[in-house]
């Protein structure tokens, strides 16, 4: 039929694919026309190995009516240039195969696994054309060869290590994933059993390691910040003018940012990765910035310790953004072995690995499916699903922290709590002292106040307060909604004042005591669902979205609570059943936790009381969590800012 | 700090324990798991023959009719859609615990062993979780399983923990009973089909894969290493034409190793199986009780005259019992079909 010619690839290239592992994936554009030679691929290979050659080839010229067929070639050859047999007759059964390309559906997989013949040293792919007239434009050929003789053999071997680790590093680690797990462990050993003086270097290979997993081209943006920081910070120390060097870098940090955040707002069609972490990342920039321009740190001259500062595995996700002046000499201080600090670390990620597995993904099943734009769900539901949320999105992001800290407390580093039992706040005011503390002490320390504060009268601080909620829901997110979102607690705030002097004068009338009981409650409750309405912005796709629920929620009637079908809302009775229950238990612990650390309440118990507790809530972890097989794993809420 | 590395240590080791309990407890007991952990149950050292391989294989081989019939025995090792990674490692197994004078290898999956790692979450489960912890295991699930499915594998409580929704008062019977059919499979079922026997004269040879060729060269070698001998078979299925094909280019590969090979779906193979009467379904035909114990007879004569296979009256005992169970279940089996059809 035809003979083979070689591709526009160098034979160098093909030398140096074969030589990356796994992928080796090769964009080429050439056309196959029926009667013309074949195009090929070739690849070093060696004798013995067996291997999977698959790929995709893009034919989008083929119409549909056609029979569309490329066959695919596979012929080894030794050092002469001379055809080698697979020892597997016929030899076409063995190396060769068909499948049909239709160019209208997208790509077309092709794969074969084959034995490398002794002796062969070149193996050479080639595509042929089968169909009986017209062209085909081949726009996308990718090849992946892979080696399974690692699979072949006993567990153990250094080859199975090397594809072991391949598959392991092939993806990033959510922090409720075993993946992560297995990460911490590795960590927690080199960190305990290398000599002190190389914790902080083990704390930023794992880090680099962990970032890394989740994308390698995210470094060009977190590299310029980390060199932009410490040639500033340099700068900033010989200069005469440090607070304008403060700025620019400050300014192509945010500038950064914006770019990667808004850039397809203001460019639209475009793809631009957004690299993990970048919002709290470039936060801890200008903080210390910001604090070295104000002599509260000293210019760090040592480049890894910022690094490290930037970079440090469990906050970069989510967070709590720290100062440099808290954190950076605790990540560069050598740290001791304590089982009982080990021990309370576990306690504490394990209790935020429950709130996220067992509480929030549930949860997320509701809210979910009763928000959905095209649910049709009116009313009570809806009411009960935007409650749900507010827990949800509590216990997702509380929970990540808590994983967080708990890790970080295992190695000895103390990260600042970042909640405070938010929906116990009082007032909007309080609930932004107890939620998400980190950042909006950091927007005090570094918008508010510069901006003045409460320091230049009444209705120059409410306009402070509003630009500093309004800057929050920019960071939170490019829509709209979070705009508005972050208006709406700005405007609770302002309000706060008038809303204390009217439950007075209530309290007051009704012949009661503002701090008892139960008008505490009652300010709670108001607090709980000015937040909760709040949460309805956050959580919707967009404004008018956002606008479509707010009006659902409003179609209660009063027959509802005995009319809906609680169980139809997406979780079966039994998934309902814990749920609430777990709600339940958060609830309660979270009241004891007002008065007295639950950990240590535990710690201080008879030991068959403290393994029954620990062993309980790990089994309840296990059995009821979210995860596995026919659940969708959710991200974390706050990893996509 | 001793103590506390001490009270470390036995903390760690309640939690293992709980957390086997609790794996234990959510796995499910159906009829294959049941057959699979029955392989554990055998008394170490007392069998002459293993049959490993897929739903055919035990769904063809009778071990209580080859001991009733020919004094010999055996039992069946394997899970439904078994690919051969799995029959590898049951063939290793198999070899370690009892020492069997014959493996026979059952061949239907065969054409799909392509070492693409395709096999689907059911079968992989099924063959992975009663094999006990070992090199040998995690090899088995390295060797079978894709990278996304690794963790289901090897922590097996994330693909059954949602199972607390509906768990019964089997789930919580962990020690198990001896299987008495000793992993076969009694249908009562009678399904006609078509056809399930080729001329292989007239058929051309696909030929077999290159890494099914290394899967069975290592099989081969590892029974050969136990001084057993192996010996693959075919067993009567509704077979098509591209089936017929690939056991041409088996047959061809398995002269070229010396192994022997019986083709039931080949017409010369000497055994003819009724099409109305010892079929159990006409999808992939499996064989009912009748097809089964007629293949059985053909293996026993294959056995005692070809390879001399002699008992040494050893477990009578044990063996005794089981016949007694087995004829019981064995009855009731076709009465519940009798009795289902009678209905209709």
């Amino acid at each position: 039929m035809s003979q083979l010619i070689p591709l526009a690839f160098s034979r160098k290239l093909a030398m140096h694919l074969v030589g990356m592992l796994p992928l080796c994936v090769m964009a080429v554009d050439f056309t196959l026309v029926e009667g013309e030679l074949p195009q090929m691929v070739e690849s070093e290979v060696e004798g013995g190995q067996v291997i999977t050659i698959s790929g995709d080839v893009y034919c989008p010229g083929l119409a549909k009516s056609l029979c569309n067929v490329v066959r695919f070639s596979v012929r080894f050859e030794n050092q002469e240039g001379l055809p080698v047999s697979s020892g597997v007759l016929p030899e076409d059964a063995n190396t060769n195969g068909v499948f049909y390309a239709n160019g209208n559906v997208g790509p077309c997989r092709f794969s074969k696994t084959v034995l490398v013949p002794d002796r062969s040293i070149r193996l050479e792919l080639g595509l042929i054309p089968l169909w009986k007239e017209g062209k085909c434009e081949v726009k996308e050929l990718s090849i992946d060869i892979q080696d399974q003789s690692a699979f072949l053999g006993d567990a153990f071997s250094p080859t199975w290590w090397s594809a072991r680790l391949r598959d392991w590093l092939s993806g990033g680690l959510d922090p409720s994933s075993l993946g992560f797990c297995g990460f911490v462990i590795i960590l927690l050993l080199l960190y305990f059993v290398l000599p002190a003086v190389l914790q902080p270097w083990i704390l930023l290979l794992g880090s680099v390691v962990f970032y890394s997993m989740f994308s390698v081209k995210a470094w060009c943006f977190l590299g310029a910040s980390i060199l932009s920081v410490y040639l500033g910070g340099w700068l900033m120390s010989a200069s005469r003018i440090p607070r304008v060097i403060c700025g620019s870098v400050i300014c192509m940090n945010l500038g950064l940012l914006a770019f990667t955040k808004y850039g397809t707002t203001f460019f639209p069609g475009t793809s631009i990765l957004i690299p993990l972490g970048i919002s709290f990342y470039t936060l801890q920039v200008i903080s210390y910035l910001v604090d070295l321009a104000r002599g509260e740190v000293q210019v760090e001259r040592n480049p890894f310790k910022l690094a490290l500062y930037l970079t440090y595995f469990p906050l970069i996700m989510q967070g709590p953004i720290s100062r440099y002046g808290q954190l950076g000499p605790q990540l560069w201080a050598r740290h001791d072995f304590d089982l009982d600090r080990i021990r309370d670390g576990i306690q504490l990620a394990l209790w935020g690995a429950f709130k996220k597995m067992v509480i929030a993904d549930r949860a997320a099943i509701i809210v979910g499916k009763v928000f959905a734009p095209e649910s049709g769900i009116e009313g009570l539901p809806v009411l009960f699903a935007a409650v749900l949320y507010s827990i949800q999105i509590y216990a997702d992001f509380s929970g990540c922290v808590d994983i967080s800290r708990g890790v970080s407390q295992c190695l000895g580093i103390d990260l600042i709590r970042n909640f405070n039992h938010p929906y116990f706040a009082e007032s909007v005011q309080d609930f932004w002292r107890r939620w998400h503390i980190s950042l909006s002490s950091w927007l005090r320390d570094y918008v508010y106040i510069p901006l003045g504060g409460n320091r230049r009268g009444m209705c120059r601080k409410y306009v402070n307060v509003l630009l500093v909620f309004a800057v929050s829901g920019l960071w939170h997110g490019t829509g709209m909604n979070f705009f508005v979102w972050g208006l709406l607690h700005g405007i609770f705030q302002i309000t706060d004042v008038a809303r204390a002097k009217i439950g007075m004068f209530v309290w007051k009338g009704l012949g009661m005591d503002a701090s008892a009981f139960l008008c505490r409650m009652c300010r709670i409750l108001v607090t709980f669902s000015e937040v909760t309405f709040a949460w309805i912005l956050f959580r919707a796709q967009d404004y008018p979205h956002a606008i479509s629920i707010i009006k659902r929620m409003m179609a209660i009637r009063p027959r509802q609570v005995l009319e809906t079908s609680w169980v139809s809302l997406g979780l079966d009775r039994m998934d309902l059943t814990v749920l609430l229950a777990a709600i339940g238990l958060l609830l309660v612990i979270s009241i004891f936790q007002e008065r007295k650390s639950v950990r240590c309440f535990i710690n201080n118990r008879q030991l068959c009381v403290r393994w029954f507790a620990s062993l309980a809530g790990i089994v309840s972890l296990v059995v009821f969590g979210m995860y596995g097989t026919g659940y969708r794993p959710l991200q974390f809420i706050y990893m996509q800012f | 700090m001793v103590i506390k590395i001490l009270r470390t240590t036995a903390y760690l080791l309640a939690l293992t324990v709980v957390f086997q309990c609790v794996t234990e407890v959510l796995r499910p007991k159906d009829q294959s798991q049941k057959r699979i952990a029955g392989f554990d149950k055998e008394v170490k050292g007392s069998l002459d023959v293993v049959c490993i391989g897929s739903s055919h294989a035990f769904c063809t081989w009778n071990p209580v009719h080859l001991y009733m019939r020919y004094d010999i025995r055996s039992c069946v090792y394997g899970s439904e859609s078994q690919p051969i990674e799995a029959s590898l490692a049951f063939v290793k197994r198999a070899l370690k615990l009892h020492h069997p004078k014959m493996i026979f290898l059952e061949s239907f999956m065969f054409s799909s062993a392509t070492g693409e790692k395709k096999t689907k979450t059911a079968p992989a489960h099924r063959a992975i979780d009663s094999y006990p912890w070992g090199k040998d295991r995690i090899s088995l699930i390295e060797s079978m399983v894709p990278p996304g499915g690794k963790a289901e594998m090897y922590f097996d409580v994330r693909q059954y923990h949602s199972r607390w929704k509906c768990l019964g008062k089997d789930d919580f019977s962990i020690c198990g009973e001896r299987d008495c059919c000793h992993g076969c499979q009694l249908i009562g079922k009678v399904v006609p089909i078509t056809q399930y026997l080729y001329n292989f004269d007239k058929i051309w040879d696909r030929g077999i894969n290159a890494y099914l060729a290394v899967r069975l060269d290592q099989i081969n070698q590892l029974v050969k290493a136990h001084g057993a001998e192996l010996v693959v078979f075919t067993a009567p299925f509704h077979a098509v034409m591209e089936n017929a094909r690939f056991c041409k280019g088996l047959s061809r590969f398995l002269k070229s190793r010396g192994i022997e090979y019986l083709n039931f779906i080949d017409e010369k193979s000497g055994l003819k199986l009724d099409v109305k009467k010892d079929f159990a379904d006409n999808k992939d035909g499996h064989l009912n009780i009748y097809g089964m114990e007629k293949v059985t007879d053909y293996i026993g004569d294959v056995l005692k005259n070809r390879h001399h296979l002699n008992s040494d009256r050893r477990y009578e005992d044990e063996w005794r019992d089981d016949i007694e169970q087995y004829g019981k279940m064995r009855n009731q089996e076709i009465a519940k079909w009798r009795q289902s059809e009678e209905a209709r």
